[in-house]
């Protein structure tokens, strides 16, 4: 047998293996990140999503990033009000006033042990979807010791919790993208309670 | 003692990592191996102290101290002392790092009730720390047995199984050793055993709580019980049964030097929502420091947040300003009780003079706004 087709047959025996992989990595990837643009429609939400940002989809969440996910992304969820918080026993309910809201964000950030460091930069009151909200800016460090820092939106809408984040690396990525993040928070739509 | 099992040796786990091969066990440890445990653990309290906030207040720290230097004076042992340090944090547990640093969270300061509860506490950690069990754990770790198994699956179940199952046996002997000498270290120092069981059966109860509740403990039952028959057979052997528990005055005496842990607790277990635990402890505080605004605004935060409704709430809030009428967040929390309530005469009264008490105050950016729909 030639080198050439030794090779050839190796190549032969290992094409099916190959392409599984590649099969793999590529419908992986499909699967997770999407390119997306133009006006996102929700059942309880829309917003304009920035040019060039992928879009990952999960049962939870909603997560849009131009450069990946650890480098800077915009989170967006609408959680139902009986859903408890992971490291409080608290939730939010639908008679909480905005700052009220705020306090079981806050207190839910400072135990949640992945958030170190944790510095509240502003508080205060915001219209979210044309609804009276919160909006808080804090940053922290990640468990890799990266300085992340976070615009932070929520609100009370038709039995949910809505909030829609802004979390980015702190140096260069947070400040590149933020007017970009508040255009999309200016864009979002939630339709009425009824 | 922490109530949830074996502290030491969960924590080695973290620190070691699982080392699946190594060199036989060498009795005693290697110097060199004291010496990696130790740049470990350091490495460990160093991240604690990051994620974890400390409780720093020089009366509670002396009060500590001078327990721990009782204790320490009886113990028989040539390693350094110990040191104590308190975390804000609602969940009762205590920590043994090697190098002698104890870390006690304000819900075990308060969870204790006497002296001589936090003292036996404080014993069982200290035996921990003096009898290395950290390094035993840690030298049994790095021991692991031989792998027996045709694959490499086999090999490595058989392996890890046999070091959990050891490493189970080392943790209970050394709980073991720990209640057992600790008992004998607090009695030395003229502590009363006897009031172990209560602390005991204090954990017991709590432990038995509905899961998810404010006061359960996530430990097995069968271990606290065990744990609790162990010390009764020790303590039923102690002469004089019952006549050294600690009296009412002497509870009270125990609950001012914790005072700033109790409002801490209470804090800590406010955020996390924890309500029944955050009354208990203000309860306790309000019961030796009455005169604290802060700790009846705190009050009146765990009724309107909980279950006890906005008139006891309101009424708490009015107690905090008649004890200090500058109290800008009793104004303010008034205030909110009768904005949401729909009075807003009366909120706009409470919120102008909370403004003007603390113009620079967190959440006043939220009370102008509301102040504005009043004003509407």
């Amino acid at each position: 047998m030639s080198r050439l087709s030794a090779c050839r047959a190796k190549a032969d025996r290992a094409a099916p293996w190959l392409a599984a992989a590649v099969f793999i990595a590529i419908s992986g990837c499909a699967a997770v990140w999407q390119p997306t643009h133009g006006r996102l429609e929700k059942p309880g939400w829309s917003m304009q999503i920035p040019a060039g940002w992928m879009r990952l989809t999960t049962p939870s969440y909603d997560m849009f990033s131009k450069d990946g996910p650890y480098l800077q992304y915009i989170l967006v969820q609408d959680r139902p009000l009986s859903q408890g918080f992971q490291f409080t026993r608290r939730t939010v309910e639908a008679d909480m006033l905005p700052h009220e809201m705020a306090r079981v964000i806050i207190d839910n950030l400072q135990a949640d042990p992945q958030v170190r460091d944790f510095t509240l930069l502003a508080n205060g009151p915001a219209m979210v979807g044309g609804r009276p909200g919160f909006k808080l800016i804090y940053t922290y460090q990640d468990r890799q010791g990266v300085d992340m820092q976070t615009v932070y939106y929520g609100t009370v809408h038709a039995a949910h919790f809505f909030n829609l984040r802004y979390t980015a690396v702190q140096r260069h990525y947070f400040p590149a993208d933020q007017d970009t993040f508040e255009q999309v928070a200016q864009s979002l739509h939630l339709p009425s309670d009824a | 003692m922490r109530p949830i099992g074996c502290l030491t040796c969960g924590m080695l786990l973290i620190w070691a990592g699982w080392c699946g091969a190594g060199a036989a066990a060498e009795n005693p440890p290697p110097a060199s191996l004291e010496k990696r445990l130790w740049s470990m653990a350091l490495e460990a309290q160093k991240e604690q102290e990051r994620t974890a906030t400390l409780l720093h207040d020089p009366g509670l720290e002396a009060f500590l101290q001078q327990v721990a230097a009782r204790l320490w004076a009886q113990a028989e042992t040539d390693v350094p002392p110990v040191s104590l340090r308190v975390v804000q944090e609602a969940v009762p547990d205590a920590q043994a790092y090697p190098n002698g640093v104890i870390y006690l969270t304000t819900g075990m300061l308060a969870h204790a009730r006497s002296e001589d509860q936090l003292a036996m506490i404080v014993a069982h950690e200290i035996i921990h720390y003096a009898r290395r069990h950290a390094l035993a754990a840690f030298s049994r770790l790095q021991a692991a047995p031989a792998a027996k198994g045709d694959t490499f699956d086999q090999r490595f179940a058989s392996s890890f199984f046999a070091a959990k199952r050891e490493f189970a046996l080392l943790c209970e002997a050394s709980e073991k050793q720990a209640d057992r000498e600790g008992l004998a270290l607090m009695q030395a120092a003229g502590y009363c055993a006897w009031e172990v069981m209560p602390l005991l059966l204090a954990f017991q109860v709590a432990q038995a709580q509905q899961p998810g509740s404010d006061s359960a403990l996530p430990v097995q039952a069968d271990i606290l019980k065990k744990r609790y028959e162990h010390l009764k057979t020790l303590v039923d052997r102690t002469p004089g049964a019952g006549a050294c528990l600690a009296s009412p005055d002497a509870r009270r005496a125990y609950l001012k030097e914790i005072a700033p842990a109790l409002l801490a607790n209470a804090r800590s277990a406010l955020q996390q929502g924890r309500w029944a635990a955050a009354a208990e402890s203000i309860d306790h505080y309000l019961s030796v420091m009455p005169g604290d605004p802060r700790a009846h605004y705190m009050l009146g935060e765990i009724q309107s947040r909980g279950s006890r409704g906005t008139d006891q709430a309101l009424a708490t809030y009015q107690q905090a300003i008649s004890l200090d009428r500058s109290f800008a967040p009793a104004y303010r929390a008034i205030g909110l009780i009768h904005f949401k309530e729909g009075r807003l005469r009366q909120a706009r009264r409470y919120f102008e003079t909370s403004l003007a008490l603390a113009p620079q105050a967190l959440e006043n950016e939220y009370i102008r706004g509301y102040l504005q729909l009043c004003r509407d």
